[in-house]
């Protein structure tokens, strides 16, 4: 019965011609269509082949299909090194920047950091109630808070919505090869008490991929809409909050919103770098025995404001970018300059 | 640490000292809400004695001190008295001061405060009526409930918060000429329909104060209400005398209920009281509903605000009640009881602080001056890297959790209750959301407690209230962790197995504990049984009840929303403190001479006030 039924639905096949319809039904009926409609065989080919360049053929192609390419660009600018086991160092080859996540290492201290961190994500969890329905939200996407902040209008802006779409993939790769190298263990590993309110993913805790998409959708958008950096403030209070979340459902603790957020922030000056040839990538490092240079509080909790201070440093220059940059054109600039251009 | 430039000290004798004034002292004021670095405060004050005002009035001449006093303090003689005072001049007031009390931050009006506004309203031939105060957050005057033949029965609007009004409605709002605070919206009906886009954020909303007015005194068969349940009427008769009496209304700032809700309200409180017994005659009475209330305080009926309601209540002698609501807190884990045998005691409170708080943490440890001097105290984080070390009588300390300001505060005679000492220990906020903020370690708490005393006592702690009524917006209500205490859900009473210190005994709101203040608990209409969570405590004495909900599956009463007709469900002692006043009302006006047009006898009789003169027809 339900493959009858699957198979009578496969008849809003028909409307589904003007893209990829791979059902039996549906390539029938073009089979029979074109039965009924051809009246001479194919004398002639429509004018002669004309190669467009790849960048100029861009325009026409998928978004997907960009978005593969643009990833290839992207990786090939980055090196991961597992220095040994307890460490993870991604080298921006063409700054000659580097970030390093190291997880806390097993001597001493580490019962400490790891009880010090359940009580705290065992504290967050008091505010579950509250937070849970932006905690399910954003499960799958919270691109949707950052819009209410500043009007993307994404069904107006495609190629904006594809530069972050890509942005988010790329931070997606990159922080699993921290999180599978690393293998830190989840919360509900470590107390069967925590009982997440969310499926824990199946992957490592550190950093937090939340964490790291949040931070780099913040600067992104900052630098590409105009006017932009006077967001920034709240844009990054947004990802700090979709971060902190994260710990309250119970999935992650707050070292791995730490990690997760100088990770997304050296991700997004890498790409923007590369799409814009403008823009520093700092280096930087995550280690809990330097707790005061990474936005961790004292007492090991995420303390994101700290970071922020610094970030009031940078001048508007990042945010000036050269719309010209395209000379040198990869598919990198082909996104971001389509992109900017929706905000004119 | 200790702050150089302190004024006042927790080892002073020679008179009482408000630990929260230390607290401010100690951290240098950047926990006290609203500010805005003014240095400007409100103070609650009880004089050495009624001689003491003219050495006051002098003094503050005299020496030029910034302290705004309202007229219908000074020339009425009371011994209590509110007043806006700058933080460097309040020490100078101690001399005749004998008690003084923290208020909220507020910064004074421009306006010059008139004694005329106070005088008594003209006598007229007309018989008395009774009128119904509420001193709450915003009432939807224009509210069908709240009207009368489509116009107002809201005389008159104190709000205590707006700062100025919206251009648009400026002619509406008279600057308060009667107290250093605060607009007045009033007189004509047509003026108070006006003053509705100064709260633009209150439309399509609803609001405490709007429920509360509509069960104290909301008009109105039930069928002029669309899509209610067949027990949701708005009140138990619609057509009842307090269907039919004016009202004035007392708006409260935000800040006074929202960080730590009730926290700090004593002086708001008690210039809306007066403000609206400023519109009695000598033949008439009121009724006035307070649904608010603090978790913390000394329950023994002498806060400040206590006293001072006594005092006015002994003046309005039969002419005057005022309801305050018992409070919702009876099931939460915000209350301890530690007895103290002769000999040595220690106990460990376990005291959980939320994460994103706002605002700051206080406990309250309350116990009889016999056992001040052999007790000490401790706070330390829950990191274990930030602690206080034992603090005694006389001493005071603060220390750094995260970058936090935190305090053990032990004076050795407190302001805040006549008969029992005090120990104040605060939490920074724990909010690190946004740049700047100062913010402590979240989690648990731990405050040790020494004791060596020779006879039998009893230690009380209290958390402070620190939620708001209607959603998290700033605090976050912290709490006891106590594994050791059992929920009874049955007996909803504190089980016997519970060998810990955590009761839910005693939890209920420290204003009200007075003399003449009527306390009322919630119990469900259905069954008519008291609400599980409703205030109560065994040593509390003259404690009525009226309905909080339907019943424990349909929670809360249908009553008034902001506009219009709309309504919604409240649920809480707030809901069953004005039903009770509403009885009270009635009963009052059941004993005057007839009136047919009560709100028409009123409104004759408001226009005593200069600042309404032109508006009433």
């Amino acid at each position: 019965m339900s493959t009858l039924m699957t198979g009578m639905t496969g008849m809003t096949g028909m409307t589904g011609m003007t893209g990829a319809d791979y059902s039996p039904l549906g390539a029938d009926a073009l089979i029979r269509s074109r039965d009924g409609l051809l009246d001479k065989p194919i004398g002639d080919i429509e004018g002669k082949p004309a190669y467009k360049s790849m960048y100029e053929a861009a325009a026409n192609w998928a978004p997907t299909i960009r978005q593969n390419f643009a990833l290839f660009e992207l990786t090939a600018g980055l090196t991961y090194e597992a220095s040994n086991q307890n460490s993870g160092k991604l080298t921006f080859t063409d700054k000659k920047s580097t970030l390093s996540i190291a997880r806390p290492v097993a001597n001493k201290d580490i019962d400490s950091v790891f009880l010090t961190q359940m009580k705290l994500t065992d504290n967050w969890a008091q505010l579950r109630s509250e937070r849970s329905s932006e905690i399910l939200s954003q499960v799958t996407s919270f691109i949707g808070y950052f819009s209410a902040i500043a009007p993307l209008q994404l069904e107006r802006r495609p190629k904006t919505y594809e530069l972050i779409d890509l942005a988010l993939t790329f931070g997606k790769m990159i922080c699993i090869q921290f999180k599978t190298h690393l293998a830190v263990p989840r919360p509900y590993e470590l107390s069967a008490q925590l009982q997440p309110i969310i499926p824990t993913p199946l992957h490592g805790s550190l950093p937090s991929s939340h964490a790291t998409e949040a931070f780099m959708c913040a600067k992104i958008i900052a630098t590409l809409i105009p006017g932009g950096h006077k967001y920034y403030e709240l844009l990054f209070r947004l990802a700090s909050r979709i971060a902190v979340n994260r710990t309250i459902a119970g999935v992650h603790y707050p070292i791995d919103s730490v990690a997760g957020m100088l990770l997304g922030q050296s991700l997004a000056e890498y790409l923007l770098n590369k799409m814009t040839g403008a823009g520093e990538i700092h280096n930087r490092i995550f280690d809990i025995s330097d707790a005061k240079q990474i936005g961790l509080g004292s007492d090991f909790d995420f303390d994101p404001h700290s970071l922020l201070t610094g970030e009031k440093t940078v001048t508007d220059a990042l945010f000036k970018v050269n719309r010209d940059s395209a000379g040198k054109v990869t598919m990198l600039n082909w996104i971001w300059n389509h992109a900017k251009e929706e905000w004119k | 640490m200790s702050n150089g430039d302190a004024l006042f000290s927790p080892q002073e004798t020679s008179y009482p000292v408000d630990p929260y004034l230390l607290w401010a002292q100690e951290t240098s004021w950047k926990y006290v809400s609203d500010s805005r670095g003014s240095g400007w405060v409100s103070v609650v004050c009880r004089l050495n004695d009624r001689e003491s005002w003219a050495e006051l009035i002098k003094r503050i001449e005299a020496e030029n001190l910034r302290v705004v006093i309202s007229p219908v303090y000074s020339d009425a003689g009371f011994l209590h008295f509110t007043a806006l005072a700058h933080k460097d001049s309040l020490s100078a007031l101690t001399p005749m001061v004998a008690r003084l009390e923290l208020g909220t931050a507020l910064i004074p009006n421009e306006e010059k405060l008139s004694s005329e506004w106070w005088q008594s309203p003209q006598e007229s031939n007309k018989p008395g009526i009774c009128i119904i105060g509420v001193i709450d957050d915003f009432v939807g005057h224009s509210h069908s409930s709240l009207l009368s033949k489509d116009e107002s029965r809201i005389l008159s609007i104190w709000n205590q918060a707006l700062g100025k009004p919206l251009v648009k409605s400026a002619n509406d709002f008279q600057p308060s000429t009667f107290m250093p605070y605060g607009y007045v919206l009033g007189g004509a009906s047509n003026s108070i329909e006006a003053g509705l886009d100064q709260y633009p954020k209150y439309q399509g909303m609803y609001s405490h104060g709007s429920h509360v007015t509509s069960m104290l005194a909301g008009q109105g068969s039930i069928d002029r209400f669309i899509g209610i349940e067949q027990s949701g009427q708005v009140a138990s008769s619609s057509n009842d005398a307090a269907s039919r009496c004016p009202i004035i209304a007392v708006h409260l700032p935000q800040q006074v209920v929202q960080d730590t809700s009730g926290g700090a309200m004593a002086v708001q409180i008690l210039d809306g009281i007066h403000f609206i017994l400023s519109h009695l005659r000598k033949q008439d009475s009121a009724v006035i509903n307070i649904s608010y209330g603090t978790y913390a305080g000394s329950h023994d009926g002498t806060t400040l605000l206590e006293t001072a309601i006594e005092e006015i209540l002994s003046k309005y002698k039969n002419r005057l009640e005022i309801v305050f609501p018992s409070g919702n807190q009876y099931d939460l884990p915000t209350h301890a009881v530690c007895p103290m045998s002769i000999g040595q005691n220690e106990y460990v409170l376990n005291w959980r602080v939320l994460p994103d708080d706002s605002t700051s943490s206080f406990l309250e440890l309350w116990f009889p001056p016999e056992l001040q001097d052999g007790l000490q105290v401790k706070l330390t984080s829950p990191s274990g890297k930030a602690s206080s070390s034992f603090v005694r009588a006389g001493g005071s300390e603060s220390f750094i959790s995260s970058s936090g300001t935190c305090c053990v505060i032990f004076p050795k005679r407190n302001a805040l209750s006549d008969q029992k000492a005090c120990v104040l220990l605060t939490i920074a906020p724990t909010n690190r959301s946004f740049s700047g903020n100062e913010a402590a370690e979240h989690g648990v708490w731990q405050v040790v407690i020494h004791a060596i005393t020779e006879g039998q006592h009893e230690l009380h702690a209290y958390i402070e209230r620190d939620d708001n009524y209607a959603k998290p917006i700033r605090g976050r209500q912290s709490y006891f962790v106590d594994s050791l205490r059992v929920k009874d859900q049955v007996s909803n009473s504190d089980s016997p197995a519970a060998k810990g210190q955590v009761t839910k005994d005693g939890n209920y709101n420290s204003i009200g504990t007075a003399n003449g203040i009527k306390l009322v608990g919630a119990k469900y209409r259905k069954e008519g049984v008291e609400t599980d969570y409703s205030g109560r405590g065994s040593g509390l004495k003259n404690r009525s009840l009226s309905e909080g909900d339907d019943s424990r599956v349909l929670r809360g009463i249908r009553g008034a929303g902001t506009y219009g007709v709309s309504t919604v469900r409240m649920s809480g002692t707030s809901v069953a403190a004005p039903r009770y006043a509403r009885e009270l009302v009635n009963t009052i006006v059941s004993s005057m001479k007839k009136d047919s047009n009560l709100l028409q006898v009123a409104k004759t009789v408001s226009t005593s006030h200069t600042p309404y003169d032109s508006s009433v027809p």
